[in-house]
């Protein structure tokens, strides 16, 4: 690559110059110990008698540890049948050990007694009150309970038996994921998109909001798990990679968290600390980071723990590279990629052994050209990109002005911003439909004469808009029957044109489409007859092949136009064509095929027979990929 | 493989993308459409990015000027005609060095004027370089971008 831009949101704070807040006498921050080879935990409770909770989302099943580490439990498996579970995704735990669990794949609460026995659910998907749309993070108090109903933007408050009492925060929140109650009932939310923590009282109303985006101190990018514990509100800020603590005034009392440099690096060392959960006594926190599978303990904070922060500074081992990701794609000589950390997306030319990084479009804003959260990418021949941003809930479409036959050389001014389509603004009356919510793009693509397909992440339809954003038509919905989806989150078409392959995911299959939207046929299975673990990309090769990205599998599969399987490789890892957590495919002009390997952040570039050819992303990531002699697993352990 | 000779400096401060995070002024909706056509002799005009719109505007007396307030008159045409203004439009202005990766250190007001075209305000070009000039003009749900060109010695 040409240039590495190295946007750091730690490094960033820590050049900032910001004096730190006064830290108090009894700040938490010294890692404890780590409990590791779990699968994706995107969750965590602590008890009262300092048991740790993990719901293992990737599992599908709930774990739970002494305070030594040692497993004392574990429950749950994948499916949809009560005390089943789908992509688990919050936890809480009463003074009595009662578990009640954000079942999101399932949009439903569960509720588990201390050994792990079934109690009771309520919820299932929608948006009146009591139903929920992928519901995360919860928390328990004196007989209530709230969730974060993340896609309704909005709290809803149960009693234990799952009784509604109220919803919170509709119109306020943007996208809500976790919840924490202080002493006195008050209701801490994080709300992600809008990179801010909102305060209601006991009763539902608005108290008060802190932060906004950014890395220096107070400030958040995705804030993703809240904890209120002596007083103190304790906030997981996924992508600055640590913890802030503020009082409930939103006054910023003390942060821990550097972010982990080398791949898998943990010994209080942070990766995308995904949810946190702060023991009742206050002398105990757990971070769940579901990238490196695990969780990790911290207890009271050390005398000597700045100096030791910053001698390990002082190591000099470099700033962590772009971080890939969640959608790319490629088209002629070009090639472009989401990076969610400075949101926006990067253009690579690919017409050179490596890919050379020659624009980004975007940027963190809510005007025309900017993003809150950028998703899916599609990239034309004619090198039109269009990019949906699921945070605004807008579609723009930008031209890139560049030739291949240019000089090539990076050109800050390569992005024209063409035309934007807000679906607020579109509202939820379409033709004879009337929509549920709101249209939340994750995905899009194009036919040939120019039409939009546009995967909407909250209806789970797709809506077809024409060459001038002008609206046609929709299909699909929420459901398991043929052509209908759960959780999709790509789609891309044959070369003919003639088949719109869409992935639903949480259905584990691929389905076919005519392009009039008529459900063809379903496919997702392997060689021995396993179905995909969580399908996320999609990409069409010149022959018709089609290639899966398996994210929880960690691998590709490959069929033929029909939905027969034809290979599969990868695996989960981080040297040559293993993969943590792929996400997009795409096969760029010369026919090589591109895996986005997000958690290990780089791209891996193979041909469609799965030999690799080339690595790009960040060195340490790269480096067990371009020279698999010097990998030593040691280098990788926690 | 050929050299890079084009090495120009990309956004990398969190300021930069901060700044232009901030929210956009709401405009006024155009009311009332008494545009005369546009003269040709006047001010700069453009089509929008998708050739929706002609777009023109009128600097002011003395050229756009370094590091000082200044406002603009723009008037939105139908391509077809560049003569015939279009209703229901809502306008914001703003400009941005895509070099530095940066816009301005303020944020522009935009008015209808009576006569149907827009008086904005509040521009403000701080630096030398080459600025891109953004009317971004919304019409229900849809919003296109035209764009200007400006070297600001």
């Amino acid at each position: 690559m040409i240039l590495t831009f190295a946007l750091v949101a730690s490094a960033g704070a820590l050049l900032s110059g910001a004096p730190d807040p006064p830290v108090r006498e009894d700040p938490l921050g010294s890692h404890v110990r780590t409990l590791a080879q779990l699968h994706g935990p995107r969750a965590v409770a602590i008890g009262w008698d300092g048991r740790v909770v993990v719901a293992e989302t990737g599992a599908h099943r709930v774990r739970v540890f002494g305070r030594d580490g040692g497993e004392l439990l574990a429950f749950g498996a994948r499916g949809s049948a009560p005390g089943e579970l789908l992509f688990p995704s919050g936890v809480a735990v009463t003074g009595t050990g009662v578990l009640f669990v954000a079942d999101t794949g399932n949009h439903r609460v569960q509720v588990f007694d201390a050994a792990g026995g079934f109690v009771r659910e309520w919820g299932g998907f929608g948006a009146a009150d009591g139903r929920f749309h992928t519901p995360h993070g919860l928390a328990v108090r004196a007989g209530q309970v709230a969730v974060a109903d993340e896609r309704n933007g909005r709290v809803q408050v149960f009693d234990h038996e799952g009784r509604h009492l109220r919803s919170i925060g509709a119109g306020r929140l943007a996208r809500p994921t976790d919840v924490a109650f202080d002493g006195e009932g008050r209701l801490f939310v994080t709300d992600q998109d809008l990179n801010r923590v909102v305060v209601f009282d006991a009763a539902g109303h608005f108290l008060r909001e802190w932060g906004d985006w950014g890395w220096y101190q107070g400030l958040f990018s995705t804030p993703s798990g809240i904890a209120v514990a002596n007083g103190s509100v304790f906030v997981a800020d996924l992508e600055n990679h640590r913890v802030q603590v503020f009082d409930r005034a939103g006054e910023l009392e003390y942060k821990w968290g550097l972010h982990a440099i080398r791949p898998r690096e943990g010994r209080g060392m942070l990766h995308y600390p995904a949810h946190l959960a702060v023991s009742p006594s206050g002398d105990l926190a757990a971070l769940a980071e579901p990238f490196d599978d695990r969780v990790q303990l911290f207890g009271p904070r050390s005398a000597t723990q700045d100096e030791e922060d910053q001698a390990w500074r002082r190591q000099g081992v470099g700033q962590p590279a772009p971080h890939y990701g969640p959608d790319m794609d490629a088209a002629g000589a070009y090639m472009t990629i989401v990076e969610p950390e400075s949101r926006s997306i990067l253009v690579y030319d690919m017409q050179w052994t490596e890919p050379r990084l020659v624009s980004r479009v975007g940027g963190y804003g809510s005007a025309m050209g900017l993003f809150l959260r950028p998703t899916g990418v599609f990239l034309g021949v004619d090198r039109t990109l269009v990019a949906c941003d699921a945070g605004s809930r807008r579609l723009q479409v930008v031209r890139l002005r560049v030739d291949p036959a240019d000089e090539v050389g990076q050109d800050a001014a390569m992005p024209a911003f063409v035309k934007m389509l807000d679906f607020d603004r579109l509202g939820r009356r379409l033709g004879a439909e009337v929509l549920e919510w709101s249209i939340e793009p994750v995905a899009v693509t194009r036919d040939a004469e120019g039409r939009f397909f546009v995967l909407d992440g909250r209806n789970e339809r797709i809506f077809v808009f024409d060459e001038k954003l002008g609206y046609e038509r929709s299909f699909g919905g929420h459901g398991t029957a043929p052509g209908r989806f759960r959780a999709p989150t790509g789609l891309r078409f044959s070369p003919a044109g003639d088949r719109l392959y869409v992935v639903d995911a949480h259905n584990r299959r691929i389905q076919a489409f005519a392009p009039d939207g008529t459900f063809q046929f379903a496919f997702g299975a392997d060689a021995e007859g396993r179905a995909l673990e969580l399908p996320h990309g999609v990409a069409v090769g010149a022959d018709g092949s089609v290639f899966v990205t398996d994210a929880g599998a960690s691998r590709v599969v490959k069929y033929d136009a029909d939905g027969r399987f034809r290979a599969a490789w990868g695996g989960p890892g981080i040297r040559r064509l293993e993969f943590q957590e792929p996400r997009s495919i795409a096969v760029d002009g010369r026919g090589q095929l591109i895996v986005l390997d997000h958690a290990n952040h780089r791209i891996q570039w193979m041909t469609q027979a799965g030999e690799y050819l080339g690595s790009a992303g960040s060195r340490l990531y790269t480096k067990p990929a371009r020279l698999p002699e010097t990998y030593d697993p040691a280098d990788y352990e926690e | 493989m050929r050299p890079s000779t084009r090495l120009l400096p990309l956004c990398l401060a969190a300021g930069c993308a901060a700044a232009a995070a901030r929210p956009p002024v709401v405009p006024e909706a155009q009311e009332e459409l008494a545009l005369a056509p546009w003269p040709s002799d006047e001010g700069v005009g453009t089509l929008s990015n998708d050739g929706t719109y002609w777009v023109a505007y009128v600097p002011p007396a003395g050229g756009l000027p370094l590091n000082a307030d200044f406002g603009l008159v723009v008037r939105v045409f139908d391509a077809e005609t560049r003569s015939r203004a279009v209703a229901g439009l809502e306008l914001v202005v703003d400009a941005r060095m895509p070099a530095h990766g940066h816009g301005m250190n303020s944020a522009a007001e935009v008015t209808v004027a009576p006569d149907g075209s827009f008086a904005v305000a509040g521009m403000l070009l701080h630096m030398t370089g080459h600025w891109e000039l953004y009317v971004d003009i919304t019409r229900g749900p849809l919003t296109e971008r035209a764009q200007f060109d400006i070297e600001l010695e």
